[in-house]
């Protein structure tokens, strides 16, 4: 009887643990605004969801990026260009990569993206490229173009998806 | 949601059997009975004792009276308004009420499970499973609550940790035996997907490989060669070894490390790993008579994937890891020193019979070894000894049968020449089928050699019959 109460202790711990870090680690964090292609949906263990492309952070193309799109993980700077969208929300600043670093930036306060390196398909991904959604949601039939994602970028440099904003 | 409301459901129905719902009054009122008869000195104690005993062994499933029904659809139409109404404003309730909900459900699983530690096995075993389950179903939740998305393997990585605890404290072999099967699921696709496990590089050789992965990846054969020990013990190290070689093989075939980007080597590596599927468990078998089926299967199908070798030879683009080559021939050595060593005497007692299943064997690797060569000739002569050994192997499936194996080595045999003689008879003639003419012929064909191969079948059944009286 103890041996099955201790690992169910264990279990809690580790699923209170893991849900306090995920309640919190977002509480001071910059919203961001990118433009996404969204390309299809559905994952059995999770449910439905919309899988989202960011082509301009996957292949970033900005300065310094080049010579480091071999690296495992990768450091994208994030600054709102002049770019504006007409959402359903209102009118919002599309967010754009300037700089790329191989390390990870010390002391800045800027919005710096954590990305990993996808190794059979090239390219990064900053967990952010799925979005869970209910059955009955019309932006399950999103295409290209018709949405923009609302993330929050932690102090650790982490993503997480918030909103998916349809364009008018 | 739905997959809530079957928790819900069994949960529900496993807690009224765990409560004692089974016709509880008349097991008492019979008790009474029992009881009043002893006082009354109608029976004597162990007459009561026995009684009591026949009836519980009588009732030991489940009895559910017409009112106990009535209850159960109450309790199920309640459970599905809960849950309806859960779906219904699954977007309102917040994340610390979910994870709550989530805690509060795995506490009763758990709980369960250790209240019914020493109970009856179909009360039990429910437990056990909803309990390993229930770890990817918080991950699942959480990942949906929190919008996480990012590697794709993780969760079941996770998950089959967090549930190690469980299939190790578990009697069952069924558990055991689906722990198994996960971590060979999550080997062969996790390895060759992207993900912690992703073995894979966009180079040939060792650049760009993720130790991480490799490491995880031992954890995961030193978790699978714990719980084969512990559940599967004796006669099936076939399985793990079976694993082995179908994740080496995909190893060569992959763009990982061992990737091997010739034809060629790639048959040599399968006939041979083949072999060692099929014959190196034979060491650690204890009995006799446990012949590996799995492994004798597969080294089959890697000859008859040679006799097609007469269509010629599909060169493979991209280049030969060192790793993958030197692997290809440590895999080939130690299959034909297995070969010549194998206690072969664990299958037959005769001497003849040892020696013609070795001879075999090592021509199947020999054969292997002709596909090295890009020469038109000498592949279509491989493709011609392909067929002769199948056939060579087939009649010494039915005759090992017929002496000492019985029914499923004559069945395999006969099996074998016939899927030989179908696919050369398309292989020839296949053109011929595009006429009314060639259907007729194909027909009478197929329908003599189902006759034949019946009457093969059948005599030396019949032989074998007459061996045993």
């Amino acid at each position: 009887m103890k041996i099955p109460r201790l690992l169910l202790a264990i279990q809690i711990v580790f699923f209170l643990g893991w849900g306090g870090y995920l309640l919190t680690s977002f509480q001071d964090s910059q919203e961001v605004w990118l433009q996404t292609d969204p390309i299809d949906p559905r994952d059995l263990l999770r449910g439905h969801f919309v899988a989202l492309r960011f082509s301009t952070l996957e292949h970033p193309t900005a300065q310094g990026c080049a010579g480091v799109n071999t690296a495992d993980s990768i450091w994208v700077h994030l600054e709102a260009s002049e770019q504006t969208i007409q959402t359903t929300q209102g009118i919002k600043g599309i967010w754009h990569v300037t700089e790329c670093a191989a390390r990870a930036p010390q002391g800045q306060t800027d919005v710096w993206l954590k990305g990993q390196r996808q190794r059979e398909r090239g390219g990064y991904r900053y967990g952010i490229e799925r979005y869970f959604l209910p059955e009955t949601d019309s932006r399950r039939d999103a295409r290209s173009g018709t949405v923009i994602a609302r993330v929050l970028v932690n102090r650790e440099h982490q993503a997480r998806i918030i909103d998916l904003v349809e364009t008018k | 949601m739905a997959a809530s409301f079957i928790i819900l459901l069994i949960l529900g129905l496993l807690l009224y059997r765990m409560l004692g719902g089974k016709s509880k009054s008349f097991s008492k009122r019979l008790e009474s009975l029992f009881n009043e008869a002893e006082a009354k000195s109608v029976i004597s104690s162990q007459q009561r004792q026995d009684l009591l005993t026949l009836y519980q062994l009588q009732h030991s499933d489940i009895a559910l009276s017409g009112a106990t029904w009535i209850a159960i659809i109450a309790g199920l139409s309640v459970i599905a308004g809960i849950s309806l109404i859960i779906a219904h404003n699954w977007e309102q309730i917040t994340a610390p009420v979910r994870i709550a909900g989530y805690v509060l459900l795995l506490t009763i699983v758990a709980e369960g499970y250790a209240r019914t530690l020493d109970k009856n096995r179909s009360i039990h075993l429910p437990f056990e499973f909803l309990w390993f389950f229930f770890p990817l179903l918080g991950i699942g939740l959480y990942a949906q609550t929190f919008q996480l998305s990012g590697d794709p393997v993780r969760p079941y990585f996770v998950w089959l940790v967090l549930a190690s605890p469980i299939v190790w404290l578990s009697r069952h072999r069924y558990i055991g035996v689906l722990y198994l099967l996960l971590l060979a699921i999550l080997l062969l696709a996790g390895n060759h997907s992207s993900g912690m496990l992703n073995l894979e590089t966009e180079q040939i050789g060792w650049s760009g490989a993720d130790p991480l992965a490799w490491l995880f990846t031992g954890l995961i054969w030193i978790a699978a060669r714990v719980a084969n020990r512990h559940y599967l013990p004796q006669g099936h190290s076939n399985y793990l070894v079976g694993l082995a070689a179908i994740w080496l093989f995909a190893l060569f075939v992959g763009h990982t490390p061992f990737h091997l980007g010739h034809t060629g080597w790639l048959f040599v590596s399968a006939v041979a790993l083949a072999v060692l599927w099929m014959l190196a468990p034979l060491f650690s078998l204890e009995a006799v008579g446990l012949e590996n089926f799995s492994g004798l299967v597969v080294w089959l199908g890697t000859i008859y994937s040679m006799t097609f070798l007469w269509h010629g030879i599909h060169p493979l683009r991209g280049g030969t890891a060192p790793s993958g080559l030197y692997s290809a021939y440590i895999c080939f050595v130690a299959a034909v020193a297995v070969a010549l060593t194998a206690p072969l005497h664990k299958w037959a007692s005769d001497h003849r019979w040892i020696v013609a299943i070795r001879a075999t064997v090592i021509a199947s690797l020999l054969l292997a070894l002709l596909t090295l060569t890009e020469s038109p000739a000498i592949l279509h002569w491989a493709a011609f000894l392909a067929n002769a050994l199948l056939i060579l192997a087939a009649g010494l499936l039915i005759g090992y049968g017929a002496q000492f194996g019985g029914q499923t080595h004559v069945n395999l045999g006969v099996a074998v020449l016939f899927l030989l003689l179908v696919t050369r008879f398309i292989d020839v003639l296949g053109d011929m089928l595009q006429s009314g003419l060639g259907f007729i012929v194909a027909g009478l064909f197929f329908g003599l050699l189902a006759w034949m191969l019946e009457k093969v079948r059948k005599r030396f059944l019949q032989a074998r019959q007459e061996t045993i009286q």
